[in-house]
């Protein structure tokens, strides 16, 4: 990440704290995939997921100011996810103990082995760091691609990013070229 | 050979299952000798992995959820005599699940940060116009009193939790309601909802 960026990241989180809602949007747009995608593997069910998202980034929002980096609030954002869905384990667990036919019906999530999870969930910890890592623009043309939720056509992105879209090919290899860079120097697998 | 650069596309296809016969066969083939073709299939696999599955209904929700808990947050900064409870989920916000009818699900859950304590609310309609609110916090001390007071605009309410920290409103008319918290050792609170 360049330093430009750096700063950049550091202006989104005081924009936020000083109240500007559309840095918090920014923001979030930025940590749901770190938080979804490990609710995802753990199979968590829909309101489980939005809960766990609520918790977070409640707890993010009061410890904003102690993170000055996007690297950390990844980071930050994807521990926080972690411990609060084991706290969702312990509380099913707990149920599983009481046998009756009525908890066994509520509690149908299976789970893998912790160890499996974890080093799954690091996995993408990794990669979403790494996407946070490109450069802006880049870093935007692989969020309207690949992980925007409304999924954009290429005249949209073409749009939304000022740039024509016979170029939007060579920028998204140029990117993912990028990106596999970032990976490979922070070791991922 | 073709450059990786003409290649996303139809590895995305691969990913997507779209391709077939003699087409995914040369292309597995081809990812087997192409160490760079692989590892490229391999990271697009992985960004498939973090991308949401679209239409990502859950994502829409947590947008919409992020939005009210931000303006609830910067409430409670701002507030310094009483203490405002920041919205953490609304089910009303989730996708229903495949086949059933919005009528079918008449429960809403909520759930409310209120300082170091969690409030949980049950919304149970009763009539048209009015609901009964059964709630439950967590997080008080032991044999803490508390009473709590439902005002809407017609009406003001007032109840005390009992030993299981439950409290409960049998009916409350819908539209903007106020949930005020109070208690002798602890800072007003309030919860501010719309049913």
């Amino acid at each position: 990440m360049t330093k430009t960026d750096k700063f950049k990241y550091q202006k989104l989180i005081e924009r936020c704290i000083n109240g500007d809602e559309s840095a918090w949007e920014e923001l979030v747009e930025k940590i749901t995939p770190a938080i979804l995608s490990v609710c995802r593997i753990m199979r968590l069910s829909s309101d489980e997921s939005l809960d766990i998202f609520g918790q977070v980034c409640y707890l993010l929002l009061q410890n904003l100011y102690k993170l000055k980096s996007s690297d950390k609030i990844i980071g930050y954002v994807s521990m926080i996810t972690r411990r609060e869905i084991l706290r969702v384990i312990r509380r099913k667990q707990f149920f599983d103990n009481i046998d009756t036919e009525i908890t066994k019906s509520i509690s149908v999530t299976k789970f893998k082995k912790p160890d499996e999870l974890l080093e799954e969930t690091k996995n993408l910890e990794s990669l979403l760091k790494a996407v946070v890592e490109l450069p802006e623009k880049e870093y935007k043309l692989i969020w309207y691609l690949f992980l925007d939720d409304e999924e954009p056509s290429y005249e949209e992105i073409s749009e939304k990013l000022d740039i024509p879209v016979a170029s939007i090919g060579p920028t998204r290899i140029r990117s993912l070229k990028k990106l596999k860079k970032i990976l490979k120097r922070k070791g991922f697998k | 050979m073709k450059k990786n650069q003409d290649r996303i596309e139809e590895l995305n296809a691969l990913l997507k299952g779209l391709l077939k016969g003699k087409q995914k066969k040369a292309l597995l083939d081809e990812l087997q000798k192409d160490a760079e073709l692989f590892d490229m299939f391999y990271l697009l696999q992985k960004m498939a992995e973090i991308a949401p599955n679209r239409p990502d209904l859950l994502q829409a929700a947590s947008k919409k959820l992020s939005k009210t808990l931000y303006k609830d947050f910067l409430k409670e900064q701002a507030s310094s005599k009483i203490q405002i409870g920041v919205q953490v989920f609304d089910s009303s916000l989730l996708p229903l699940p495949k086949g059933v009818r919005p009528a079918a699900v008449d429960t809403r859950q909520l759930k409310y940060q209120l300082g170091q304590s969690v409030v949980e609310l049950s919304i149970y309609p009763v009539t048209i116009d009015s609901v009964e609110i059964i709630g439950q916090i967590n997080g008080l001390k032991k044999n803490q009193k508390l009473s709590v007071t439902a005002e809407t605009k017609s009406r003001t309410q007032r109840t005390s939790i009992d030993e299981f920290c439950l409290f409960r409103f049998e009916r409350v008319a819908v539209g903007d309601c106020r949930l005020l918290f109070s208690s002798e050792n602890i800072k007003e609170s309030i919860i501010e909802l719309s049913l």
